[in-house]
Formats: C-alpha cells, structure tokens, sequence
C-alpha cells in the first residue's frame, strides 16, 4: 500500500511542469541520439552525466527515463528507413520495416514499431512497479556472501550474453574489474596500482569512463569515416516521404499481428532486461525467433511482415522496465543504460539498493512514472506530431554534431573534479574503449566490470574475513547456494543449448 | 615460419599487449603486499586472482583467433585520423587552463571540424561553426547548470 501511494506521489511530482518538460526534453533528445546512427541512448545521457551535477536528481532521473525509451524506440527510424539500424536494438526491425519501405509502406511499420513500443514500454514499465517492491525485500533477504555470488552470477551472465565471444567478453570485465581496482583500498585506507603515478591514488572517476566509454570511443569510430558515406545517407533520407495519417495502425492489423504477440515480445523483452548486460538486442532477437518459431506462417518473416516488428519493438522497450529492477534493488545494471543511470544516482550521492528504495522512495518513484508516461503518451504522440520530421532531423551535419559530442565529452571529463587529470583519463578510457571496440571486445562489459568490480571484491573480502578466510562460506549459506546454482544453470541454457538459426531461415524465405 | 606469420595479426597483438598489462599489474601487486598477512586476505588477494582470470582469458581470445580461418577483428588500417583526433585532445587539455575555456574550444572546435571534413576552402565558415558552439555549450555550462569553466590566464 506504501508503495502505491509512493508511487502515485511519483506522478503528481512528475506532472509539475517545471518536472515534466525534462521528461519531454529527454525523449526529444533520445529520439534524435536514437535515430542517428553511431548514437545511442547510452551516449546521450553519458554527455549529460556532467551536468546533473547541478541538476535536482529527480529532474536528472525522469530526463534519463525520456532519453531511455525514446532511444530504445527510434533506433528503428532508420532501421526500417534506410535500412541502418540507428541503435543495435532494432536490428531485427530493420530486417522486416526495410521491406516494407521498398513496398512503400514505410509510415505503416514506422506506426507499428511506435505502437508495439508502446505496449512493451508500458507493460516493462507497470512490471517494474510491481515487481520492484518485491526485489527490495528479496534483497533484504541476501546477506554478504550471497551478495558475492549474486554479483559472480551477474558477471556470469554479462560474460555468456557476448555469444559470439565470450572470452573477449571476460577480458573486457576483468579489465573493467582491474581499472576499478587503482586508487584506495575498498577496505584500508591505502593506495594500490598506481604505478608511482600520485594523480592516480583518487582513483579513476566512473564520469572520465563513462563519457570516455561512450562518447571518445564513438568520436575516434567516426573519424576514420569518410564524409561521403554519409553525404549518401542523408541523400537516400531526404529522398523519403513519409505521410502523417499512415502511422496509425489498422484494428484489423492488430488482430492479423495478435495481442499475444505484444505480450509475449514485452514479457520476453522484460525478463531479459531484468539479466545483467543482455539488452535491448538480445531481447528483440529472442522475441523474433519466438514470434517465427510460435507464427502460423513463418514463412513471411524476413520479406516485411508487421508482426517481426511488433515482436521486436515490444521486447526491446520492455527492457527498459526490467533493467531497471537489478539496478535499482542490487545495483547491478541491466544493461548499458541502467549502468550510465546508476552512475547518474552514484555521482549524485545516491547508492542504489534496499535503503534507496524504502527510505528515497520519493526520488525513484517519479522515475517509474517518467517510464510509464513516455511509454503511453509521450512515444505516440511524438510520432504523431515529429513523423515526418524524423527523416530531416537525423540528416544533421555530422562534423558540427560530432565536434560539439568531441567538446560536451571533454567539458564533462573535466567538470567530474575540475580537474584536467581527469580530462586525460576520459581521453585515455575513450582510447582503450575504441581499441577494444575496434576488436570487437563488448564495452559494456567493461563497464559493467568497473562498477560492479568493487562491490565484489567487497564482499568476497568481507565472507571471508567473517569465516577467517575459509572459502566454504560461499557453499553453505543458502542465498549464496542459489545464485551459484543459478549460475550452473544460465550456463547450461546460454552456452549448451542451440538456438534458432534466424539468418538462415531469413535468406529461405527471402530468396 | 611464413604460416605462423600470416596467422598472426592486429588481434594477437592486442593480446600481447594485454598481457604485459596483466603482467605489470602482476609486479604491483606484489610490490604492494603479498596476498595473505596475518592468516587474512590483503589489499592485493583479490586483484591476483582476477589477474589469474585474465591470463587464462587471454590466452582462449589468442589461441581461438590463431585457429579461427577468417579474422573478424577490424585492423587499424584506417588509425590516421583517430591518431589526430587523440592529438588535438591531448592540447586541448593543455591549453585548456592556461588560456581558458573559450579560446581553447574554438581551436578545439576548429580542429575537430577540419579532421572530419579535410578541405581547404571554407575555413571561415568552420571557424564560424567553432565560435557558434563553443559559445552555445558556454551559455549551457555556465549559465544554464551553472558549472564553472576556467577563463584565460587559468582562472575560474
């Protein structure tokens, strides 16, 4: 009962219209970071990391939830446009909506991928209400040595989620893990691994990362980019005509799709969100295969069929809601953009978990609804009335967006301690985060590395210090038991177990 | 000898270097503490382990891209302009304090602009563009989220 008023307390904050034009101003700005290919949500509140400094947190947070589901959604602008996925997650979008574009029904799967987005964001984000609640007092539940297993199990899944290359995977955690480790001692008063370097005894600043991570490692990405590619781009982009009055999605459409389509896709989409790094794609993809795999004509995936969209789009605005519940119950981010907020809660001086949510209630609680609103209302109603403008918006001049991205991300590393130390350490991550990106290593594994890296080691050192420093501790608590089973258990479903070989079935139908 | 050349490339060598990472990590750790002191864990038990981890991983990415017939990793082929990108950084930040916010990002700015489009002709529409946003993240900076920026001669 606290927890509905709570809540309900969270929308009457988030309807004061000093609050809730940072709402609108966040879905305008993920839209476009979403859209345009090479940004991401991710990105955009990495830049904005700097300037929630001086921001009121619940202002920062519902912004961040704006930027979240708009980026998570418009990443299938260009995808069904022009065929270029402008963020990983509509990758499987792009393989339906772009057929559909050549059939010049573009508007239509552009409406569709609104309103499946629609349904998987509000669904993901009524779950995380619910379920939330219930997370705090699981979490309450799990003493020091099962917090250690927990967070072995999330790196477990963070590791097996990098399918195609789950050693690059653990090489970029341990890294991350390793960065973690310069500067005080999580337990002792005392400097470590700072290689005689004395600026390095502060440690390294989760915003030079973060900004460096995202923001850098996409500046020098682009670089090597020639301009004419994108000339090209923008050419086929402002080519397209796109008619307001073709968005809205038929009943008949819907029904042809089926409501349990949209379920399924944001039920899919959520429980994956809630896995620590598996994501936005991850969602779409597992969602597709299973609307193709449970389709009473399978054969129509891959040559622009409304219900691959709608399977898609509904998973991967589901993850939104389900990543949230790991971050804000055990700190433990779900994906990358539950990892850049939580830095947005940690910089600000708020450590997520149990306290944060029974005694702070009244700053997350705005955050549910800004999820909820920009799901129902603000996703639509932007289509709605920005439609056919999001063809001209993602056609910007790309050496002005990217010297203001260059300038924002430099500007942000310094404001982290007024430091210029810190400037060079966002210029240093940027480099090792583009080398690593250039060899297909996962950044956010590297991320997720350096925030949970500490919180690991604390209590593995802290269990054994209890059980003077004998390890069996892990192996006869009982929440400390489950997650380790757990982990046996995500091991054998993620690495033993085939799954459906979409491509292949694609290019059958296709051809 | 010429087959094991031609196996080898940009990402064996990324591992080469991650192991000498690993390594000198390795030597301050021990530098630091030796793992175990006084029956308990040290400072230094839980960053050797993970060290340990790393080597075994490095190793799997090596030995997995040796027997892998085609390589997906990218090469660095096209390293010029991300190299000048890491450059003009490096003196921004230098001359970031000493003569201030506003001057330093128009260079920056002008930089940056002339990396990603090399032509020689419309220099003073990009120091136009330079002036205009550096000038737009001032007002948003300062003025905005009132987040002090150093001004010439390193004062805030």
């Amino acid at each position: 009962m606290d927890n509905l008023l709570g809540i309900l307390q969270g929308f009457q904050t988030l309807f004061i219209p000093g609050v809730f034009i940072y709402v609108l101003l966040g879905f305008i700005v993920g839209t476009f970071f979403g859209a345009v290919p090479g940004l991401t949500a991710t990105l955009a509140i990495a830049l904005l990391l700097p300037v929630t400094y001086s921001m009121d947190i619940v202002k920062s947070l519902v912004m961040c939830m704006g930027i979240y589901m708009a980026g998570m959604y418009s990443g299938s602008i260009t995808a069904i446009t022009i065929n270029i996925p402008g963020a990983p997650s509509a990758m499987m979008t792009a393989i339906e909506g772009n057929k559909m574009m050549e059939r010049g029904e573009g508007a239509k799967a552009l409406g569709q991928a609104a309103f499946a987005s629609m349904i998987g964001g509000t669904i993901g984000s009524i779950l995380l209400m619910i379920v939330a609640p219930f997370a705090v007092k699981l979490a309450l539940l799990i003493k020091t040595p099962g917090k250690f297993s927990l967070i072995l199990f999330a790196f477990v899944v963070v590791i097996l989620a990098q399918r195609k290359s789950i050693a690059k995977g653990a090489v970029a955690t341990i890294l991350g893990i390793m960065i973690a480790t310069i500067g005080i001692d999580i337990m002792q008063p005392a400097a470590r691994f700072t290689f005689g370097i004395d600026p390095l005894v502060q440690g390294i600043d989760l915003m030079p990362l973060i900004i460096g991570t995202f923001a850098i490692s996409e500046l020098l990405i682009q670089s090597e980019k020639s301009s004419d590619e994108y000339k090209l781009i923008n050419k086929e982009m402002l080519k397209q005509k796109i008619s307001r009055r073709d968005f809205l999605p038929t009943i008949k459409e819907i029904k042809e799709i089926g409501l349990m389509t949209y379920i399924k896709g944001a039920l899919i989409g959520y429980f994956i969100g809630v896995l620590p790094g598996a994501g936005g794609s991850m969602a779409a993809f597992i969602s597709y295969a299973e609307a193709m795999r449970s389709s009473n004509d399978p054969d129509k995936f891959g040559t622009g069929t409304l219900e691959g969209i709608a399977a898609a789009e509904s998973a991967n605005n589901a993850v939104c809601g389900g990543a949230l519940v790991p971050m804000l119950t055990f700190s433990i981010p779900g994906d990358a953009v539950a990892a850049v907020v939580l830095g947005v809660l940690i910089i600000n001086g708020l450590q997520p978990g149990p306290r944060l949510m029974t005694t702070q209630f009244h700053l997350v609680a705005p955050m549910f609804a800004a999820l909820f609103v920009s799901a129902l209302i603000i996703l639509p109603l932007t289509l709605y009335i920005l439609g056919p403008y999001f063809i001209k918006i993602v056609t910007i001049n790309r050496k002005i967006l990217y010297s203001s991205i260059a300038l924002v991300a430099m500007v942000g590393g310094y404001v982290s301690t007024y430091s210029t130390f810190q400037m060079l350490m966002t210029l240093i991550m940027g480099v090792i985060a583009y080398v690593l990106r250039k060899q297909n290593y996962p950044t956010v594994s590297l991320l997720l590395g350096f925030i949970l890296g500490p919180m690991i080691e604390k209590y593995f050192r802290r269990s054994l210090y209890i059980n003077d420093g004998n390890p069996l501790i892990f192996f006869t608590q009982w929440d400390s038991i489950v997650f380790l089973l757990l982990i046996v258990v995500f091991y054998y479903f993620l690495t033993k177990r085939k799954g459906v070989d979409i491509k292949e079935i694609i290019e059958k139908n296709r051809s | 000898m010429l087959n094991l050349k031609k196996k080898l490339n940009i990402s064996h060598l990324f591992c080469v270097i991650l192991f000498i990472w690993n390594t000198l990590y390795v030597i301050e750790a021990f530098r630091i503490a030796p793992p175990i002191q006084k029956g308990q864990v040290s400072a230094t038990f839980f960053p050797l382990i993970i060290s340990f981890l790393m080597y075994i991983t490095i190793a799997l990415v090596f030995f997995t891209s040796y027997n892998q017939k085609n390589v997906t990793a990218t090469s660095f082929g096209q390293m010029n302009k991300p190299a000048l990108v890491v450059l003009v950084t490096i003196f921004y930040i230098t001359l970031f304090k000493i003569i201030g916010y506003m001057a330093s990002s128009i260079l920056y700015i002008f930089a940056i602009i002339s990396i990603f489009e090399i032509k020689k002709k419309n220099i003073l529409i990009k120091l136009f563009y330079a002036v205009i946003i550096a000038v737009i993240i001032y007002i948003l900076y300062e003025k905005i989220f009132l987040i002090r920026l150093p001004k010439l001669g390193g004062n805030m």
